[in-house]
């Protein structure tokens, strides 16, 4: 085994991840608000938020929409097609990954993160 | 009020000043005090002592309900099963240090009592690791006391008569076994790394491995099973994804079993040929290091943002990165500095050997290591160099797996074939036999199911994979190449679940009207109705042919999470399971009776038009006001009310004129100036039925992932076993 042709293994491993990372759509999705994922124009984000309690969740075959609040204040209207997560209805914060859709004026979320509240709550 | 002694926190203290003895002690026997070596041994036996104690006494909370303790209190509860409440103990982040550092503390015991020249080292190495997980016990203890935490809540001695519960989520048989077992590898790493560390201090580079090895083995097999148990369990639970869903959590245990995996090559090649002496070495660091990174990255809080599963922020992240750099910067400086002294054997051969490939595979999987753990840290790497960061998408993972996929199956299969030593025109023959045959099975399990070139590409090297190292067993009958042809026949069964569970899965979302069958991915399914109790569920009458099952699954409100809890339904298969996903329930009489309005708006219900207008409360200072709601109900004006009296609400109903029925003010929420009201149904009211939407997916032949991951855990115990037998 020649170290040669070790280092050109590595080399092209190397050359193999730069390939991929510069050839693939949708890799990275930068944190923004919804304003930006608006102008953005469909591109891949994420969006942290509040459930806005205020407006029904809405279930339909083929997904849920709920309403968000982003961290600027602002609303919009979201669609998610998989499972609702477990702790959704008492999250703190939820983050949305998806791509707003101008269409409809809908931002269409293909994952969806919540995190649930540790803190001692006194029963009553 | 005397609230006594906090016995934990003080073994946790007690077994923390005599590891601090002892860690002088192992350093003085280290550096050639002989004498020193029993009162080493009698110093880490007494830290033992404290560390066995504070988590029996844990565990003695929780059996016996004492909700003294913040961690007891909010982890479990009265009505928990035993075998819960014992699991309990490493629900959350505190008592899973403490589970760690009883298991590394038991690996040393193991270590004290062996007399070879090393074992001071490696202990020393270990009594570091011990105060350190010390240390972080401390600053956040499972011992806290509720008065301590909620000083506002309760005085000194008073504590709650039952604890919040454990996560619904949690209470689940898998996280009994998953979370010890995936700790057993956790702790056990530090092992071959303190051999690692001992070899670079003794400059002696050859025998380390001969003792490290049963040990990687020992770590990597019960990392790995860790991994297929999370994998089983978070199948089961709704929303995690299925089995692997590339959650930081989950990456966290994958990248440095990744890197075990190559150092496990790496050692082998050592043993027969002496060569990649440095590279184990260099690995063995690694392998520690990626564990005590994950660490940080999953419990610090670092990463809350990005990950289902992670810990919250909290005060132990600065002292989890400060022991990460301690052996970092620590393991890196002696490694550098031996640098020049470490020599192994050059490997010889040609480009097509067995141990040629294995160096590839030992590179491949390197890399891959890093490209998880990349992906994994990306949003503190996008911090330092972009204005927002930004996280990986599950397109990161799937794009790079899929290359360094074939890669490793492309190599493994090689180097099977390669070592098979035969004339060369056979190996040729049996070889385009293989192929054929791989081909052929590769088309015609996805055939039908899917075009992706992909799956075809990998379920044909998984099948080429799996017949070459099967035959190659069956005609070598070799004990000694028995664990790598299993492991690497796991691998390929595990592909190929891999690619027909996610290649060939179909789904379906459907709302069903209770009582009703529906034809949903050929299955005959009829929602049976809502099941109260105090755990209430979906009733689902599913049939198959002639024979109809009764199913029932979870769907309640759980007081801890303040939310729904719903359970799949798994209909497991030999072609396909079908997974049953209730989404949501909704109860026809609260369509039929119930009524949410916003201030000004106006809904009809059953006929009858009602319209909110305002809120109006009375009583105010008589300590039992009453608060009224005035509404115009098909043009009446009519105000059904509350009075909130000492006891408990009293509604105060009306009845609609001219109707059999009346409506009663149930919820007010001020602040969105919402209410909701409740109109009892009338003789000729219309019930809708109850509907529930549900997900039915069916996950094709996925029993092979299952199969996949039994075998390479099969493989891996044998060569454990082999491993442990020959050194004794």
């Amino acid at each position: 085994m020649k170290h040669r042709n070790v280092i050109i293994f590595i080399v092209g491993l190397a050359l193999l991840v730069v390939a991929i990372f510069s050839l693939s759509e949708n890799i990275l999705s930068p944190y923004v608000p919804f304003t930006e994922a608006k102008a953005g124009g469909g591109k891949y984000v994420q969006v942290i938020g509040n459930l806005d309690k205020t407006v029904p969740v809405v279930h339909r075959e083929g997904g849920f929409t709920f309403t968000v609040t982003d961290k600027d204040g602002s609303k919009m209207k979201v669609l998610h097609r998989g499972t609702k997560p477990q702790n959704f209805e008492h999250t703190e914060q939820i983050v949305l990954l998806g791509k707003y859709r101008p269409d409809v004026d809908i931002f269409e979320a293909d994952r969806i993160l919540v995190k649930c509240p540790s803190k001692y709550r006194r029963k009553q | 009020m005397n609230i006594g002694i906090n016995w934990g926190n003080t073994f946790i203290l007690v077994s923390f000043l005599f590891s601090l003895v002892a860690l002088a002690f192992a350093i003085a026997t280290a550096s050639g005090r002989e004498t020193f070596i029993i009162p080493s041994r009698i110093l880490y036996l007494l830290a033992s002592l404290g560390i066995f104690a504070s988590i029996l006494i844990l565990l003695y909370y929780f059996i016996t309900f004492d909700y003294r303790f913040v961690y007891v209190y909010g982890n479990s509860s009265r009505d928990l099963p035993l075998i819960y409440r014992i699991a309990a103990v490493w629900a959350g982040k505190e008592g899973s240090f403490l589970l760690w550092l009883f298991f590394l503390n038991a690996f040393g015991i193991i270590i004290i009592h062996r007399n070879e020249k090393t074992a001071s080292i490696v202990t020393s190495v270990i009594l570091l690791a011990q105060i350190c997980i010390l240390v972080i016990l401390i600053v956040e203890s499972p011992f806290l006391h509720i008065w301590e935490k909620y000083p506002d809540s309760f005085s000194p001695g008073l504590f709650p008569g039952d604890g919040a519960g454990m996560n619904p989520l949690l209470r689940d048989p898998w996280m009994v076994v998953h979370p010890p077992v995936l700790f057993l590898g956790y702790a056990s790493s530090a092992v071959p790394f303190g051999h690692a560390i001992a070899a670079l201090v003794k400059k002696e580079y050859r025998e380390w491995i001969k003792a490290a090895y049963p040990w990687l083995l020992f770590s990597m097999v019960s990392l790995g099973i860790g991994i297929f148990l999370g994998g089983y369990w978070a199948y089961t639970v709704l929303g995690w994804g299925g089995y692997w869903g590339w959650d930081p959590v989950e990456n966290s245990s994958l990248i440095p079993w990744v890197a075990a995996l190559a150092l496990v090559h790496g050692f082998l090649i050592q043993r027969r040929h002496a060569a990649l002496v440095r590279t184990n070495l260099f690995l063995a660091i690694i392998y520690f290091i990626s564990i005590l990174y994950s660490t940080w990255l999953t419990r610090s809080g670092v990463l809350s943002n990005f990950s289902v599963h992670s810990f919250a922020a909290s005060d132990v992240a600065a002292f989890l990165f400060a022991f990460l750099m301690v052996f970092a910067i620590g393991s890196a400086a002696l490694f550098i500095m031996r640098y020049r002294t470490i020599a192994g054997a050059t490997l010889h051969g040609p480009i097509l050997d067995p141990k040629t490939l294995t160096v590839y595979g030992i590179i491949v999987l390197a890399f891959y290591a890093l490209i998880i753990a990349t992906g994994t840290s990306m949003p503190l790497i996008t911090r330092i160099f972009m204005q927002r960061p930004a996280n990986v998408t599950e397109a990161f993972y799937n794009n790079f797996s899929k290359p360094f996929g074939m890669l490793m199956l492309t190599l493994m299969f090689l180097s099977t074939t390669m070592s098979i030593t035969r004339r060369k025109e056979l190996l040729a023959k049996e070889s385009i036999g293989a192929a054929i045959a791989s081909i052929f099975l590769g088309v015609l399990i996805n055939a039908g199911f899917t075009r992706s070139p992909f799956a075809y590409i990998f379920s044909i090297l998984s099948f080429f994979l799996i017949v070459r190292a099967g035959v190659d067993l069956w005609k070598t009958k070799l004990r000694a190449s028995l664990p790598s042809r299993i492991t690497h026949i796991g691998v390929g069964v595990l592909v190929l679940g891999i690619i027909t569970s996610n290649f060939h899965a179909t789904a379906a979302q459907k709302k069903l009207i209770q009582d009703r069958e529906y034809d949903i991915e050929s299955i005959r399914i009829t929602f049976k109705g809502f099941k109260e109790g105090r755990k209430s569920s979906m009733r689902f009458a599913v049939r198959d042919g002639s024979t109809t099952s009764l199913v029932e699954t979870p769907y309640y409100f759980d007081e801890k999470m303040e939310s729904i809890y719903k359970e799949p339904y798994i209909i497991a298969g030999f072609m396909h399971d079908t997974y049953i996903a209730p989404e949501q329930y909704e109860s026809g009489r609260d369509t039929a009776t119930t009524m949410l309005l916003e201030k000004g708006e106006e809904k009809v219900i059953g006929g009858i038009r009602i319209r909110f207008m305002g809120f109006r409360t009375e009583h105010m200072t008589s300590g039992e006001p009453s608060t009224y709601a005035d509404l115009m109900v098909n043009g009446m004006a009519l105000s059904p009310g509350i009075k909130f009296s000492r006891k408990s609400p009293l509604f105060l109903d009306t009845i609609i004129p001219g109707t059999d029925r009346s409506v009663s003010l149930r919820e007010i929420d001020a602040t969105s100036k919402r209410i909701f009201l409740n109109i009892t149904p009338g003789k000729n009211t219309i019930i809708p039925p109850d509907t529930v939407l549900v997900t039915v997916t069916k996950k094709r032949l996925i029993w092979l992932v299952w199969l996949g991951t039994i075998i390479i855990a099969c493989g891996g115990i044998y060569a454990l076993g082999r491993s442990i037998r020959k050194k004794e």
